[in-house]
């Protein structure tokens, strides 16, 4: 696995920065950040029952296409009273994503979350090559 | 931003002048004392507030409640007015919370009868509503209702029976906004929403019993039929996922939609195109629904307390709405520049206050203005202000909104644990139930300004009035 998370600090909201080897990883990566934060304790649960969803997103740049994606997973989430946290990417582009997503039911969550901001959102490369994208969310 | 760069109009009241930066079109204006003010610097609440004077046809300035805090686009505490039809109509500054708010019970039950038995009675009403997390309720609405729902919020919850005339009447726009269309509305958010009514949520939203233990003004509280030691019942949630969507989806086409139009914004979460284009008006339709869902939800949940009220105190004599306010909203009102225009008024993380003679308040409330309802923060005291004409001279008829948080969750999580906090409000006399203890510490008294000191600045600045003061006895919280 080469993606990471790390949540930084917001006055009101939560914030993950999602770190990956590539631009498809981070996205990977982005979208366990938002499980975890749904649900810290997720992978120590006994899945109940799996989830399947396949989803296309196409938006106006690749910085705002990662929040779209993520509120396009959440929307799933809540319709299926579950939590996705893996993905198969068919296809990424500088703005349009087609994916497979996979999650399971759920009893309760955490922790809300409202939706993905686009508020300071970035998406870079750092010096060592590594994708990061900084996120925040409105809980 | 420091202090230096606001020019101080009174004890109460501080300018960020239109030179500050370049790209303002009006002033920014923040109501706080100056201990107040040093607190709100900290963060970048202001500098989000001079972000919102750069929309497209911003009148006279925009406002900063006292209870602002940095939020992700726009400030929560912000007030703000567009020229209508042409002026900008910005989702972000509105937020996705469509139509959050509160709405506040009173019972004709005083706190000696309820004493003994505020336990059970708080477990009764914690099963009977669910509070999120994840979960949708017992009341599913069909496709069609759906429709209805979005259409006609609490006229067509009356026509089914789940609201009287009395309901509608001491509801902020009588609980329907009348430009909603259903047809705005993404499949998506109405699959989000169909099994959200009579739900709460979780994060800020609760559901409380309190007491009324001061009276600022008798006589006004006679007026809204509330006594010392009367139990009251205060709802906070909004319009759930349903809302969440309608702002996501716009938010996303809005920024694709802003180039056709040449305009330019600091910050790409406050998105926005003139109200008068096809994308503006479909949004303010699809808002308006999602108001309308909203108030819905707390009507449902008023619903809801009223069956458990009635067979837990074996009476007929059912809790009664003294008011409902919006907090998270764009409205189309008039006011004065100082002749009179139509503008279109965001509100995020503000109330309208109305004054007495206002020709939207219903008759008894018109001729003593209308209640602005504030929570406090969980475990501390709540306020029933009323609208003063100052609101309309000075504020575009609003006021603030909550306490407002000073602490992000991850210091508040660091401080104390759920427990803990848990413990320390039953100390105090306040019960809580929750579905989820760990973020209780997220929600902490101390994770939010007090509540006295912007009651206060409100009642300074002469927007509105105090009235009573209500003291939490149990909170449900999602």
């Amino acid at each position: 696995m080469s993606f990471n998370f790390e949540f930084f600090d917001h006055p009101a909201d939560t914030g993950i920065e999602a770190i990956a080897s590539s631009k498809e990883e981070l996205f990977k990566g982005a979208l366990k950040g938002m499980a975890f934060i749904l649900k810290p304790d997720l992978d120590k649960t006994k899945t109940k029952e799996t989830l399947k969803e396949k989803i296309e997103v196409l938006s106006s740049d690749f910085d705002t296409l990662i929040a779209d994606f993520l509120n396009e997973v959440l929307a799933k989430s809540e319709i299926n009273k579950g939590i996705f946290k893996e993905a198969n990417i068919e296809k990424l582009t500088n703005n349009y994503i087609k994916a497979e997503i996979f999650g399971e039911k759920i009893d309760s969550l955490a922790k809300e979350i409202k939706a993905v901001t686009y508020h300071n959102l970035k998406i870079f490369q750092d010096k060592d090559g590594n994708w990061r994208a900084r996120i925040i969310f409105d809980i | 931003m420091k202090k230096e760069d606001l020019i101080k109009i009174n004890n109460y009241l501080w300018e960020i002048p239109q030179s500050f930066r370049k790209d303002m079109r009006v002033p920014g204006r923040v109501y706080a004392t100056e201990k107040m003010l040093s607190q709100i610097l900290l963060d970048r609440s202001l500098e989000q507030l001079v972000n919102l004077t750069t929309l497209p046809l911003i009148m006279k300035y925009v406002l900063a409640m006292p209870d602002i805090h940095e939020g992700y686009g726009a400030p929560i505490g912000g007030v703000g007015a567009t020229l209508m039809p042409e002026g900008a109509i910005s989702p972000g500054f509105c937020g996705y919370d469509i139509n959050c708010g509160v709405r506040l019970l009173k019972t004709f039950l005083k706190e000696e009868e309820i004493k003994s038995k505020i336990d059970n009675l708080a477990e009764e009403i914690f099963k009977t509503i669910p509070s999120g997390l994840g979960k949708g309720g017992g009341f599913k609405l069909e496709d069609r209702k759906m429709d209805q729902v979005l259409e006609e919020g609490m006229v067509f919850l009356k026509k089914e029976g789940y609201a009287s005339s009395k309901d509608l009447e001491h509801c902020e726009s009588y609980g329907r906004l009348e430009m909603a269309d259903a047809a705005k509305v993404s499949f998506l958010a109405k699959a989000r929403g169909k099994d959200q009514l009579g739900t709460l949520g979780s994060g800020n939203h609760f559901l409380e019993i309190q007491k009324v233990d001061f009276l600022d003004d008798k006589e006004l509280a006679e007026n809204l039929g509330l006594k010392e030691g009367d139990i009251t019942i205060l709802i906070h949630t909004g319009s759930r996922g349903l809302g969440h969507q309608v702002a996501t989806d716009y938010l996303k086409n809005f920024l694709r939609a802003m180039g056709r139009y040449k305009i330019d914004i600091p910050d790409k979460e406050l998105a926005c195109v003139p109200f008068n284009s096809p994308e503006g008006r479909s949004y303010f339709s699809a808002m308006a629904a999602a108001a309308n869902f909203a108030w819905s939800n707390r009507q449902i949940i008023t619903y809801f307390i009223r069956q458990t009220w009635k067979k837990f105190f074996k009476t007929d004599k059912l809790p009664e709405l003294v008011y409902d306010v919006a907090h998270n909203i764009i409205k189309i009102e008039k006011h004065s520049f100082p002749e009179e225009r139509e503008v279109l008024v965001h509100r995020k993380g503000a109330t309208r206050a109305f004054p007495a003679g206002h020709e939207e308040l219903p008759e008894d409330y018109k001729k003593i203005g209308q209640p602005v309802i504030i929570p406090g923060s969980m475990g501390t005291s709540s306020y029933v202000l009323i609208g003063q004409p100052s609101a309309m001279t000075e504020a575009f008829g609003s006021s603030c909104h909550g306490s407002g948080r000073q602490m992000s969750r991850h210091e508040a999580v660091k401080k104390a644990s759920g427990k803990e906090i848990k413990e320390t409000l039953k100390a105090s006399g306040v019960i809580i139930k929750t579905n989820s203890i760990s973020s209780l510490s997220e929600e902490a008294p101390y994770a939010y300004k007090d509540i006295e000191e912007i009651i206060e600045v409100i009642s300074q600045t002469g927007i509105a009035k105090k009235v009573v003061r209500l003291k939490p006895l149990a909170v449900i919280k999602g």
